[in-house]
């Protein structure tokens, strides 16, 4: 809904770094890609209102709409990266190459069949393979990174395929090129 | 299904169903002398045996009564000494057992033969079988009836024995702990009528529940059938060893 | 051999305090052993803190391994021997009879005397006193318990046993840690965060908890003492850090990390932090579990495309594959003996996850849950009789156990949200 925030970001996100501390970093990151379940998760609540209106307010009419979509989707049990998702992350892979500033945090998610601590591995495996692909775009990895959270952050609650397909996921999270960890 | 065969040959249908239901009948009323579990119905003909021989001793005489009884229909379902029926008949009319041992020796010949004790009757049999056509009846007799009474009390040992275990068995709650091979061996006291008296350990299984829920099996038979004739008792009921294992416990 | 039937039956127990679970029996057995647990004769006035008898009958039931009659049909409430007709007994089909009387001995101090009677052998299998303040009366019971269970089954109780498990509300903010006694009453949260927390693993001295929390920037693995709550950090690095595993002799943590890009099996020195790298491949390897004999240790690998689990050697490295059947082995946990262990799988793809058992000697699998929905996380009671596993039923996450051989199956639904992640915790003593 709300174009190009995204430049906007990489500008705002390195003028809070220089006031916030590092531990809200990737709650910010998180509300503003607008993923449902990171924002009723992560606390300051004060903190994400505020971004969301600098967001507006410096939005600038550069970037790829392709850029919005922040989470693809895999096969269950399956790690590759399916070819209807690869235009997406071309778009995000020209943005990542112009903008050396910026940096993302890939998460890994499945959904709740299979045993949590494979699901962990292969959450890991699916931020991981979305990463490799970025890098064979020409991204450097040192503006890469990848965390799993595995069954145990679904995007939607529910045991049945059309939830199930929404929660095996990569979610792309933009974030500034200071390493947090 | 059953019916379509029975009506179509009608003249032998119903003659060979009215048989085998009076054979039925026969077998039943025989049976609750005893159990009413099915294994002792096949084996009533051994005890029918074993008492016939004890007829030479003391002489009761209902159960040569009762294989009177039998006799006749026994050799009709099986259809076969004609012949030798009538040289019995003719040459010993006095000893009534007689008839009846020679009626039925040969089912028990055809029947029986694996049971029987090891090596020297097989040969006994062969030559029993050469003196008979020899009519040397009277001292072939003797030996016959010596060598069926050690046979047929073997059987009702064994068919008792049978019994017993099979209660003991069937009532016999095995803890989980049990293993298929692990293996115990009570002794148990009998009175006449068959009543538990006493339990006792004689080879332990090394799990002391597993020997406990034997113990309690035997005790929850209450009665267990014993052979009526106080002899037999006295020499192998009044106590006797029981040997268990799990694998063939059913509860 | 054994005439085996499903028989339905709810039980409520130990419905004291507010959070505490419900323990709901679906399925025992045919040839339970027929027992009465006379009520308590108690000379106070005022009432017992605990109703032992009550926990040491629902302690028989819930095992299966009973069936326990109840007070309402006794002929009489007998607590000395010379009251117990062994006759009505039999005429109840009773093959144990169990009576106790239970005083004050001073400030808060109770003794109970209680004695086990087989019926038909007519004599007396066990009698015993215990002393115990308020405060361990249930302690007492449970302890009761496993003295009846083991003499009539031949089998240690864990009757005294706790359980580790995790509770979390249904939008998955808040995350509990808890413990609580085997039937799970009194509950107790050890640990509380915004964060998901699983995996838990008892140390063998049932003293400390290892267990992984998933924060934002990851996964880590911390060991908490259960005594005095102090947490400490084992591993957080880079990437993955999960599934701890105690060695039998707790002095080492196996786990899994992907530092190095991959997840790989590790075991770490808790003393000497001295870490040693297991596993080495391209695929996942991941839950690993401790073999008795502490040289060995299985664990899930999707090196054949799927996970299936495996054995490696401590020593020479050396792998085996351990499992061939079906579509997806995970998660397998040894029996304390080492003799079979328990596993999730789905036969084929599209197919339901259960909880199976596979007898490491013979190789031979056995399926042992069918009524619940995404069976998970099973853990072996230490007396290798029962498992306890975490599944879907009724669109909440319950515990609910199974026994090894699959006759006796029971739900442990919450009252608290949903429940994940059982480990069944050691003996304690």
């Amino acid at each position: 809904m709300q174009l190009n925030k995204l430049f906007a970001l990489s500008v705002l996100s390195l003028a809070i770094m220089g006031c916030e501390s590092t531990s809200s970093i990737s709650d910010d990151s998180a509300s503003i890609n607008g993923a449902v379940i990171e924002e009723s998760q992560t606390q300051p609540v004060g903190d994400n209102g505020s971004v969301d209106v600098v967001t507006e307010e410096h939005a600038e009419a550069v970037a790829d709409p392709l850029l919005e979509q922040k989470v693809i989707y895999f096969g269950y049990d399956r790690a590759e990266i399916l070819p209807e998702f690869k235009e997406v992350l071309n778009a995000h892979a020209k943005f990542l190459v112009a903008n050396p500033q910026s940096s993302i945090v890939f998460e890994g998610h499945c959904d709740e069949r299979g045993t949590v601590e494979y699901n962990l591995a292969l959450g890991e495996r699916r931020a991981n393979s979305v990463k490799s692909y970025l890098v064979v775009q020409g991204v450097s990895p040192s503006q890469l990174d990848s965390v799993s959270f595995g069954e145990e952050r679904p995007a939607m609650i529910g045991s049945e395929e059309s939830i199930w397909s929404q929660n095996r996921r990569a979610e792309i999270n933009y974030r500034t090129a200071v390493a947090n960890y | 299904m059953q019916l379509f065969p029975l009506t179509d040959p009608r003249s032998f249908g119903l003659p060979v169903l009215g048989s085998g239901l009076i054979i039925l009948l026969v077998l039943v009323l025989l049976s609750t002398k005893w159990m009413n579990t099915e294994p002792v119905i096949t084996k009533v003909p051994k005890h029918i045996n074993a008492r016939l021989v004890q007829v030479k001793k003391a002489v009761p005489k209902k159960t040569i009564k009762k294989v009177k009884k039998k006799k006749p229909k026994k050799v009709k379902a099986v259809k076969k000494p004609a012949p030798k029926f009538k040289k019995v008949v003719i040459t010993k009319k006095v000893v009534k057992k007689v008839e009846v041992k020679k009626t039925i020796k040969p089912l028990v010949k055809k029947k029986s033969l694996p049971k029987p004790i090891p090596l020297p009757d097989s040969d006994l049999f062969s030559a029993l079988e050469e003196e008979e056509q020899n009519n040397n009846v009277a001292d072939l007799l003797s030996k016959e009836l010596l060598l069926k009474q050690a046979d047929e009390e073997q059987e009702a040992i064994m068919s008792y024995s049978g019994q017993i275990k099979a209660l003991v068995e069937s009532v016999w709650r095995t803890p989980p702990s049990a293993k298929h091979d692990d293996e115990l061996i009570l002794r148990i006291f009998l009175v006449p009528t068959g009543e538990v008296i006493d339990v006792q350990m004689v080879t332990s299984s090394g799990n002391q529940a597993l020997d406990r829920s034997a113990e309690q099996a035997v005790w929850k038979v209450v009665q267990f059938p014993v052979p009526k004739d106080l002899i037999l008792f006295e020499k192998e009921f009044r106590q006797f060893k029981l040997k268990l294992q799990p694998s063939t416990a059913r509860l | 051999m054994m005439k085996r039937f499903i028989w339905l039956c709810l039980i409520l127990v130990s419905v004291s305090a507010k959070a505490e679970l419900t323990i709901e029996i679906t399925q025992g057995i045919a040839s339970s052993i027929p027992i009465s647990v006379v009520p308590m004769k108690w000379s106070g006035t005022t009432e017992l803190p605990e109703n032992i008898a009550g926990i040491v009958r629902s302690d028989l039931e819930r095992s299966g391994h009973f069936s326990v009659l109840s007070p309402d049909d006794m002929l009489s409430h007998p607590s000395e021997l010379e009251d117990v007709y062994f006759r009505d007994w039999r005429l109840l089909k009773q093959e144990y009879v169990v009576i106790a009387q239970i005083k004050l001995n001073g400030q808060d101090q109770y003794q109970i005397r209680y004695q086990l009677f087989d019926v038909f052998n007519e004599r007396e299998v066990l009698t015993q006193t215990l002393t115990a303040k308020a405060n361990q009366l249930r302690d007492i019971a449970h302890r009761i318990s496993d003295e009846i269970y083991e003499q009539l089954t031949g089998i240690r109780g864990v009757f005294s046993t706790r359980i580790a498990y995790v509770t979390t509300n249904p939008m998955r903010t808040h995350f509990n840690l808890a413990i609580a006694d085997s039937d799970g009453a009194r509950e107790k949260v050890v640990m509380s965060s915004k964060y998901s927390i699983f995996s838990p693993a008892w140390s063998p001295d049932g003293k400390r908890l290892a267990y992984v929390l998933l924060e934002d920037s990851g996964s880590k693995v911390y060991v908490q003492d259960l005594a005095t709550g102090d947490k400490q950090l084992v591993s957080a690095n880079k990437g993955i850090n999960s599934a701890p595993a105690f060695s039998p002799d707790g002095n080492k943590l196996a786990l899994v990390l992907s530092k190095d890009g991959n997840p790989e099996i590790y075991v770490v020195d808790l003393t000497t932090r001295h870490w040693i790298r297991v596993t080495n491949h391209y695929a996942i390897d991941t839950e690993p579990n401790w073999m008795p004999d502490g040289q060995h240790i299985i664990f899930t690998s999707g090196r054949a495309g799927k996970p299936q689990i495996y054995r490696v050697s401590l020593e020479s490295g050396y792998i085996e594959r351990l499992t061939f059947e079906g579509s997806y082995n995970a998660r397998a946990r040894l029996a304390q003996d080492g003799r079979f262990l328990v596993m999730v799988h789905q036969s084929a793809k599209g197919e339901p996850f259960r909880i199976a058992s596979m007898d490491l000697t013979r190789g031979l699998l056995q399926i042992l849950t069918s009524d619940t929905f995404l069976d998970e996380s099973p853990s072996v009671s230490p007396n290798g009789v029962m498992v306890m596993y975490a599944a879907k039923y009724n669109k909440r996450s319950i515990l609910a156990a199974v026994s090894v051989d699959g006759d006796v199956k029971f739900l442990v639904p919450s009252k608290s949200g949903d429940v994940r992640e059982p480990a069944w915790g050691p003996y304690l003593n």
